[in-house]
């Protein structure tokens, strides 16, 4: 015969060490988390670079870390991360305005949507890659040509996810706008601004990852300074640890943006539960 | 106040996306008073809704028109206010927020004002202690009473109300027909109610006069008074003579609804 069992509805409330571990790693889940998937992918790293035992062909980040001290004692390190950083601001801060301009544009305006849609998606598709050398032979070796591919890779997420989160607001809330009789100006602060925030943000963020992505594919086809310029240099003269250091940054210029656009999301759209 | 609405032969016809066009509203005539609820019955796609935007005037007639307080109506104005089936609350905004929605336009009020409002009628539909509760993070019942109050907090002399019970729960929706008669008060506002719904039950329920339509093109079979007075309980539904009203609009519609189920 089988007795139901009875079940406790909470754990037994013994202060054991078991039990306080617990308590900490449920009530810091997310960071305690981030922290160890860090510190385990370091570990892997640094694992690989001991099997490998090659300095020409493999650095862990122990090695990086000892670059990086290095390297920062360079004038010529600085001023690589601050071309590279300008040409993030300016091509990311241009695809930014633009997206948000076209986006709306094409929301608001069938024919100018019917009529430069088709272009849009062909031009998204295109490799970024067969944009940067049209650029430099356009804008010089310089910065310009730099922020023209990055603002050309990183504009389209921004302009679809504008478009599409005016969209969404189009229909049935603009018909209750419509219905409470509010002002074309109370319509756009009161439910397009607002009702297309997530979809922007998101925008924003996909434009920003291309935009980073979209630094190393640049500065490739020649550059004057820039990271992707200093791990080109460093792959042609086998110099393994400063490449990785570069990657590293590029990384870091990635991770950081992201967190900044999160914060903002956070912010603005504050109903809402940040999921990635 | 106390308005009067007019509907004179009212035609409604919509060009389908492929070209065909829909006669969705034939000729409709009725005459709305004050202190009245009404209720549109009639199978799925027969321009009860449609009718209710032309009154609200979010769509124009196609042909005829229809007069509030002897004026022609052509748009949405301050004095009458939607309750719609969904109920399209704004997601980035609280309870509070949502219902101020309808009278932040109005700028003869005060915020204080504004905000008294809001209070009375967060009470008014039972939702005090949700002030700051977003949208999500109320239950489907909860929602539609937001809407609701957001509806009442404008005043309007004509609530117009398309088929806002429809997403409920069988036991919720029963609940808030009852509740809605204490809600809206109608009778001492002077106010004009108009109810789309196809649960006759539902329209006899609420009632004073139930319009029965047709399949399309919509038209009004039959006009009906509900002689109960107001407010009803629960009970009224097992009466012998609201079974009949019941049964007799049934025995009307259902040539209409097999049709509208055929289509």
């Amino acid at each position: 015969m089988s007795k139901i069992q009875e079940i406790p509805l909470e754990e037994s409330q013994d202060s054991s060490f078991v039990a306080s571990v617990k308590t900490v790693y449920n009530r810091h889940r997310i960071g305690i988390n981030f922290c160890l998937s860090v510190v385990l992918a370091l570990l892997t790293w640094e694992f690989i670079d001991f099997v490998f035992d090659d300095p020409d062909f493999f650095t862990g980040p122990v090695a990086v870390i000892i670059e990086f001290g290095v390297l920062i004692h360079e004038p010529r390190f600085w001023e690589n991360i601050r071309y590279s950083g300008t040409e993030l601001i300016y091509g990311f801060g241009l695809a930014m305005i633009l997206g948000v301009v076209i986006g709306a544009a094409v929301a608001f305006s069938r024919t100018l949507d019917e009529m430069f849609s088709p272009i849009l998606v062909g031009l998204y598709a295109t490799p970024r890659s067969v944009a940067a050398p049209l650029f430099i032979i356009w804008l010089g070796l310089g910065i310009a040509s730099k922020v023209g591919v990055i603002t050309l890779a990183s504009v389209f997420p921004v302009i679809i996810n504008t478009q599409a989160g005016i969209k969404n607001v189009q229909g049935e809330f603009r018909m209750l706008g419509r219905a409470f009789n509010i002002s074309f100006w109370s319509m756009l602060t009161k439910i397009i601004v607002p009702g297309s925030m997530p979809f922007l943000i998101a925008g924003l963020r996909l434009g920003y990852s291309r935009s980073v992505v979209t630094i190393m594919v640049a500065e490739l086809f020649g550059a004057e300074a820039g990271i992707g310029y200093m791990i080109d240099h460093a792959t042609q003269t086998f110099h393994v640890a400063e490449m990785m250091v570069g990657i590293s940054l590029l990384t870091i210029m990635g991770i950081a943006g992201n967190e900044i656009l999160k914060g903002v999301e956070r912010w603005a759209t504050p109903y809402r539960k940040t999921l990635v | 106040m106390s308005s009067s609405i007019q509907v004179e032969q009212v035609h409604k016809t919509f060009m389908k996306p492929t070209g065909e066009t829909v006669h969705a509203v034939g000729g409709v005539d009725m005459d709305l008073r004050p202190g009245t609820f009404y209720s549109f019955v009639g199978p799925s796609g027969c321009g009860k809704t449609t009718l209710l935007h032309m009154i609200h005037g979010l769509l124009p007639t196609t042909r005829g028109r229809i007069l509030l307080d002897g004026e022609e109506v052509n748009g949405p104005t301050p004095n009458k206010a939607v309750v719609f089936q969904q109920a399209l609350l704004l997601p980035w905004r609280n309870v509070t927020d949502n219902i101020k929605f309808g009278i932040e336009n109005d700028r003869n009020m005060s915020a204080t004002e504004r905000l008294e409002i809001c209070d009375k009628y967060t009470q008014i539909v039972g939702l005090r202690g949700f002030e700051s509760h977003y949208p999500h993070e109320l239950s489907g019942g909860m929602q539609q009473r937001v809407n609701l109050a957001r509806a009442l907090a404008v005043n309007p002399e004509i609530l117009l109300m398309d088929e806002p019970f429809a997403s409920l729960d069988a036991q919720t929706r029963l609940l808030m027909q009852e509740e809605l008669q204490r809600m809206i008060d109608w009778k001492n506002s002077g106010k004009i109610v108009v109810f789309v719904t196809h649960d006759i039950e539902e329209a006899v329920f609420l009632s004073d006069v139930v319009f029965c339509f047709s399949f399309r093109p919509g038209t009004i079979m039959k006009e009906i008074k509900v002689p109960f007075p107001t407010p009803r309980t629960l009970r009224v539904k097992e009466e012998p003579e609201f079974l009949q009203i019941k049964h007799d609009i049934w025995e009307l519609l259902a040539d209409e609804a097999r049709k509208a189920m055929e289509e």
